[in-house]
């Protein structure tokens, strides 16, 4: 093997490269790591499973309805599980789910999403300042 | 068993020949003699003191170590040899700028880089900050929701913009082989259904990120367990990025780590200040004057007494 002194410490630093996850997890201690989640009380408006990969795409679903077609009767939800009729609003989540940082913050922070509807729109975990 | 499969042994078994591929592949590499010095230059190499450089012809035509370092760099971040990538006519000595290669390329290269560093999140944990910093950058904090990652878009259409440049351009098409057109095709499977997954047929995510993390604590019954409750439409673009993982080691993709091992870049032009010698030469050995002069005593004598020089000056 030629340039030894090269070609080493090249290999070095992809297997580092390569394997930087499992260093980066094992010095933080996270290996294998899953949030855990405490169940609220009640059912959803469809089933968990759905919920889990699909709720943003209902959130948009019901401001779409809400903005468009609220006097229309947009706000009302017929869950396709359950076969019943919520009202379209955030705040029929915040009944169940009564606190964000215990619930939705969890898996959104587990893997690195912020979505924007919270700086704007009310959650319960929010802090109004006192004046 | 979709879930087993491609959830947990595929991409065992991808990462392994990714890494054995690329280090077998760098180690043959380096087993390689260079018998010449074939640096391939564009600017004025390093000569007498009155024959001018300019900065430019330093790192074109480099001729220390550090200069070839500093063309290296700019060769891997940005491109600079796809930039002579200009046409020449027979029926006149012009120039044409034909540059897209070099346009497409380092549009693909780059929005690889931050779908890639964008990925991690599903492998860290926790998540650093300049992902979730780079991940709100790129969606410009949320101007459409769901948030549209201009990286993942952009590398669509910068892969489409490649293909078609081999589809279209007759020369390109005359010289692209099945592997070339595989490649391509294989990374916009896997970028389009990414985007699919993102934006239109969602996954549960964190059950994702718990996979990796769990695959990665070699943790087989809660991987199975995760891998197992994931929808199909995540092991499309999951098993595809396997068979990437694995292809890549014995492909042109490996030209990452093969442009480290490119003579024509990484060597200094120094041709006429040192001597480059051919590692399979075998080793020489000459012979000292009086061993020369020993073996041919009579002839070199007669030469002598007739006037000429023969015996050098200074020994």
């Amino acid at each position: 093997m030629y340039h030894k002194k090269y070609v080493i410490p090249l290999i070095v630093v992809f297997l580092a490269l390569a394997f930087s996850p499992l260093i980066y997890n094992a010095m933080a201690k996270s290996l294998g790591h899953y949030p855990e989640i405490t169940k609220p009380k009640g059912e959803c408006v469809e089933s968990a499973e759905w919920m889990r990969a699909n709720h943003m795409l209902l959130l948009q679903e019901w401001r779409i309805n809400a903005i468009r077609h609220g006097a229309e009767g947009g706000r009302i939800y017929h869950s396709f599980t359950y076969g019943k009729e919520f009202h379209a609003s955030t705040n029929t989540c915040w009944e169940c789910h009564q606190d964000k940082t215990v619930f939705c913050d969890k898996c959104h922070n587990y893997v690195g999403i912020k979505p924007e509807c919270w700086d704007c729109h009310w959650n319960p975990s929010l802090e109004i300042p006192v004046r | 068993m979709i879930g087993i499969i491609f959830g947990v042994i595929i991409p065992y078994i991808a990462f392994a020949i990714f890494v054995v591929g690329v280090v077998y592949k760098f180690i043959y590499w380096a087993k390689s003699a260079v018998p010449l010095k074939i640096p391939t230059t564009s600017g004025q190499q390093k000569s007498l003191k009155f024959i001018k450089r300019t900065i430019y012809d330093r790192f074109d035509s480099p001729y220390t170590k550090w200069e070839t370092a500093v063309r290296m760099i700019l060769e891997i971040f940005a491109f600079r040899s796809l930039l002579k990538n200009t046409r020449y006519y027979l029926d006149r000595l012009s120039q044409r700028d034909a540059r897209w290669l070099w346009l497409f390329a380092i549009l693909f290269h780059y929005c690889l880089l931050l779908v890639l560093i964008r990925h991690t999140k599903f492998f860290l944990e926790p998540v650093p900050s300049f992902v979730e910093m780079i991940s709100e950058l790129e969606a410009f904090k949320g101007v459409f929701i769901p948030s549209v990652y201009v990286s993942g878009v952009t590398i669509i259409a910068a892969l489409f913009l490649l293909w078609f440049r081999r589809i279209f351009l007759s020369r390109e098409r005359c010289i692209s082989l099945p592997s070339d057109h595989f490649a391509l095709l294989l990374l916009l499977a896997i970028v389009i259904s990414g985007n699919v997954m993102r934006y239109f047929i969602k996954v549960d995510i964190s059950a994702v990120k718990g996979l990796l993390l769990s695959l990665m604590a070699f943790n087989i019954p809660q991987a199975v367990e995760f891998a197992n409750s994931i929808e199909p439409m995540f092991y499309i673009h999951f098993a595809l990025g396997s068979f990437l993982l694995a292809y890549f080691p014995f492909s042109k993709l490996m030209h990452a780590g093969g442009i480290f091992f490119s003579p024509t870049r990484n060597m200094p032009n120094n041709n006429r200040a040192e001597r480059h010698v051919n590692p399979w030469n075998p080793p020489y050995k000459g012979i000292t004057w009086q061993e020369y002069y020993e073996a041919y005593k009579d002839q070199l004598d007669e030469i002598a007494e007739s006037g000429y020089k023969v015996k050098p000056e200074v020994l």
